[in-house]
């Protein structure tokens, strides 16, 4: 994995590339919770190029978003590609995080 | 097709590149590739994390096959004994507030694979996967 990351209108974008499993997923976790204890707190994980996540990416979502969330802030996911996807709603949490089309819908969004 | 690898997560780089060549040589589709990588990915983590002691070496084996239409995986470790058919479903039902952070991976591995059989034999556990592939 290999994590690029940008800000634009106040909003930090996490890029993850390539897979995401075990061996990766402490710096994707601490990642975020650098980024998502920061204030604006707006934080858009665009997966575009994310091909593989695993379980344990589930859990250091559910937590980057419960850290997020207190803080008043905001945490989008944007451009999962379809295997992706489809492990969220086998999880059963496409209800759990607000999910957009692509980057800008998702900047749009943590920005609201 | 067969790899072997000691209980270390830096040694699942080598299993997943098996799977990716064994996808590449039968022809797997994206889905079919992804769900085989991603079910043996869940066990085989599950059993270096959970399998042994903290400073206790084992071996895990994972072997592929694929005899059309089936797609199956086995998995063999010398951990202690764990029978995931036995692990009760993760509660989905929770408010996205309150979901409970862990459990997911062995559901993901009931959800994609068409059977899950687990039998322990001479001290080893032997996990079969198997996917059956709809006709192209």
């Amino acid at each position: 994995m290999k994590l690029s990351e940008s800000a634009q209108d106040g909003v930090v974008v996490v890029q993850p590339q390539g897979r995401i499993d075990n061996t990766s997923v402490k710096e994707f976790g601490d990642r975020l919770a650098q980024v998502g204890g920061t204030a604006p707190y707006r934080v858009v994980i665009d997966s575009q190029e994310t091909s593989y996540i695993n379980s344990a990416v589930f859990r250091a979502l559910l937590i980057a978003r419960k850290q997020i969330e207190k803080a008043q802030g905001r945490l989008v996911l944007c451009a999962m590609p379809a295997e992706i996807m489809r492990l969220f709603e086998i999880a059963a949490v496409t209800d759990a995080f607000v999910i957009c089309h692509n980057r800008d819908e998702g900047i749009a969004e943590a920005r609201a | 097709m067969e790899a072997r690898i000691a209980n270390r997560l830096e040694d699942l780089g080598a299993i997943a590149a098996m799977v990716q060549q064994f996808g590449s040589l039968h022809g797997l589709s994206e889905a079919q590739l992804h769900d085989l990588d991603l079910a043996v990915d869940e066990i085989v983590t599950n059993i270096i994390q959970y399998g042994y002691g903290a400073s206790e070496r084992g071996e895990i084996v994972v072997r592929l096959r694929y005899c059309a239409p089936e797609l199956s995986a086995e998995i063999e470790d010398t951990g202690r004994a764990f029978d995931p058919t036995l692990v009760p479903p993760p509660n989905l039902k929770f408010a996205p507030g309150e979901r409970p952070v862990g459990g997911l991976g062995i559901h993901f591995v009931r959800s994609l694979m068409d059977d899950v059989i687990y039998t322990r034999t001479q001290g080893r556990n032997h996990l079969r996967l198997r996917k059956r592939l709809a006709a192209p």
